[in-house]
């Protein structure tokens, strides 16, 4: 036998098989992700059905390879022409276009749809209903008011904290990191099914009895769900000013550690802790699972009331949406560029 | 949400004033040394977090193994092996691997397209910006967004029908399938993914490509053992994040199907409401079940994290 055709040869079979073996997967993951539970043996089976059809594909490509590579050989130039194509393809910009448009196809449709209320022609008569039904005023409202009362509290909370944290108690770090993950740990449904559990009507606080309690409760799952973003907020600003320093100087001057957190260390951090604000407001606004289930009337809970009710709405609504995310998220950018540039102490 | 410089600032941020012991020792060693005064700083967050955090959780936890009268029993746990609830299960982890795969593909294609594509400055900023509002546009109008979208009455369904005769519908697509919900997810896991392996992407040095391609490396070598390499724990860290992140989101999903796309969240939605189930107890397995599987995704994400930072720093 001739040694570069079985070399040819075993050089076929590996590239037919291992092209084989990747299709297989793939088909197999696929197939799986489509069927339902009582469907996954026939999945199995068919996987193997297809196992059959490649190795069968495989033995030929095997025994037809030496062909195939003359082929092959033989087309190089063409082959070259079209890798040459190929490299004037901008192919960043190609990816960079598909991506744009998945994201800004819906943006657009769902602004288009909701100018469509009318059948006459485009108008923003879904806005101005929304804007003037009593019900979106009020839950904008409360949602707002919710948003601004668990930022305030959480910052009562989270400064303290990190503060405490970077100048006396780096030892206590790992832990409190650990907790202010554990909101992107426990998913919010479980947190509110927790807090309905252990503070209802019969526990030792119970919370969920009043209207007060029960807001109090909300705000509460709000700073929990804005925690990680808060925390990591207020410790990038903490980063940033040199705290050491400027307590020893607070310190000389007297002041006590409440004068040195109100009224030195907070000034110096406000633009971490608004942006930290902005993203807590973006996160709550449109909150739906916590206030649904609490039964509290916010925005979130109103907006998914109008989706089961209405056409156009919902739409409008989306994009009502879009803008206040985009303005909260704009703000955190602006704000960014006023952030003070003194670096910490490094000795 | 990743931030791989706190560890390194820890050290930096030594404190100056007197009574702090070394750091060294477990999780109960690290209150030694702290004084009096340091804790009323600190006593509100811990407080909090106990509170509000994990008694709520621990709690369920524990309710999980009670049953009716009020015993220890394993009970809940096995009946969550019932037909429906195993169903959820599986429909929850298809559609979380499903948009996670995905998300993490298209993310880290257009991640890489503009960081190292020499796309220009204001295009990766761009991006990235956009990607900060992305992935925090979920939950209800994010529904609403698809919905008039690739809806029945929605503009691509619309254009496509009219322009080339092609009815999605009638082709076999659904917003309210698999594949829909997957799409929809989509939308806020790509931003996501953008944003979590953007610094690691970075982190691959241009010396790195420069020297393969000294030596002779072409660009999809390069990628072959350089680049996927270094980036490999990462990709599998963000993976097991999105796949979290999917998996414990319930509003979109709520918003665009109701209750006629039966994952574990809306289950356990629709127990809390009205106990569907008829066993307060199994809600509290249902929950358990949640928190044991986003858990363990999350714990995979951390470690992994923890072994990759060290090739990019």
């Amino acid at each position: 036998m001739n040694p570069s055709l079985i070399a040819i040869w075993q050089k076929g079979f590996f590239r037919a098989a291992t092209a084989g073996v990747v299709y297989v997967v793939a088909d197999l993951v696929v197939r799986l992700l489509e069927s339902n539970l009582d469907e996954i043996v026939d999945a199995l089976v068919a996987t193997l059905h297809d196992l059959l059809v490649v190795v069968a594909i495989a033995v030929v490509v095997t025994v037809f390879s030496p062909v195939i590579a003359r082929v092959w050989a033989a087309t190089a130039t063409f082959r070259a022409a079209v890798v040459k194509v190929g490299a004037k393809v901008p192919w960043p910009w190609v990816a960079f276009a598909i991506g744009a448009i998945y994201f800004f196809l819906p943006l657009a449709a769902t602004f288009e749809f909701s100018l469509r209320i009318q059948r006459t022609g485009y108008s923003f008569l879904a806005y101005t209903n929304v804007l003037q039904s009593p019900a979106f005023q009020q839950t904008f409202t409360y949602s707002i008011l919710v948003g601004i009362a668990a930022i305030v509290v959480g910052l009562l909370i989270v400064v303290p904290a990190a503060y405490f944290v970077r100048l006396r108690a780096p030892q206590l770090r790992p832990i409190i990191e650990f907790v202010t993950l554990l909101p992107l740990i426990i998913p919010p449904i479980i947190l509110v099914f927790g807090y309905i559990r252990l503070y209802s009507s019969s526990s030792i606080l119970p919370l969920t009895n009043s209207d007060v309690g029960t807001n109090i409760l909300l705000t509460l799952a709000y700073v929990a769900l804005a925690m990680p973003y808060m925390y990591r907020a207020v410790d990038t600003g903490l980063r940033t000013i040199d705290v050491q320093t400027l307590t020893e100087a607070a310190n000389i001057l007297g002041a006590n550690t409440a004068t040195i957190l109100i009224r030195v260390i907070f000034p110096n951090i406000i633009v971490a802790v608004l942006s930290g604000a902005f993203l807590t407001l973006a996160i709550v606004i449109g909150e739906f699972t916590v206030a649904s289930l609490l039964n509290r009337p916010a925005f979130g809970v109103y907006m998914q009331n109008v989706g089961a009710n209405r056409a156009f709405e919902p739409a409008a609504l989306a994009v009502i949406s879009f803008i206040i995310t985009w303005a909260a998220m704009g703000m955190i950018q602006l704000l960014a560029r006023f952030a003070p540039k003194t670096a910490a102490r490094t000795d | 949400m990743s931030n791989s410089t706190d560890t390194l600032v820890a050290n930096t941020a030594a404190p100056a004033s007197a009574g702090v012991a070394s750091s060294s020792g477990g999780p109960l060693h690290a209150f030694a040394g702290v004084r009096w005064g340091d804790y009323l700083g600190v006593a509100p967050f811990l407080i909090f977090a106990i509170l509000f955090l994990i008694v709520p959780t621990a709690f369920l936890v524990v309710g999980a193994f009670i049953g009716r009268d009020g015993s220890f029993t394993f009970q809940n746990i096995i009946d969550l092996g019932t037909p429906q609830i195993v169903s959820s299960f599986w429909i929850s982890i298809r559609v979380s691997a499903a948009s996670a795969v995905v998300g993490a593909a298209i993310g880290l294609i257009v991640a890489l397209a503009v960081i190292r594509g020499r796309l220009p400055e204001v295009v990766r900023s761009t991006v990235l910006t956009f990607s900060g509002v992305a992935s925090n546009f979920a939950g209800i109008p994010l529904a609403f967004a698809f919905i008039s979208t690739l809806g029945r009455l929605g503009l691509v369904t619309v254009v496509l029908k009219a322009a080339f005769g092609f009815d999605m519908y009638r082709a076999g697509f659904n917003i309210l399938s698999f594949w829909g919900l997957t799409l929809t997810y989509c939308y806020f896991q790509i931003p996501l993914m953008i944003l979590i392996i953007a610094p690691a992407i970075d982190g691959l040095k241009k010396e790195w490509s420069e020297a393969a391609a000294t030596l002779g490396a072409t660009p999809s070598q390069f990628w072959r053992y350089v680049g996927l390499p270094v980036l490999w724990p990462n990709l599998l860290g963000t993976l097991s994040l999105l796949f979290a992140n999917a998996f414990g989101a319930i509003a979109t999903a709520y918003a665009l199907t109701g209750s006629s796309l039966n994952i574990v969240p809306i289950l356990l939605y629709a127990q809390i409401r009205g106990d569907v189930l008829n066993n307060p107890g199994l809600g509290a397995a249902l929950a358990l079940g949640m928190i044991v599987i986003t858990a363990l995704a999350n714990i995979v994400y951390l470690v992994i994290r923890a072994r990759a930072e060290r090739w990019l720093k």
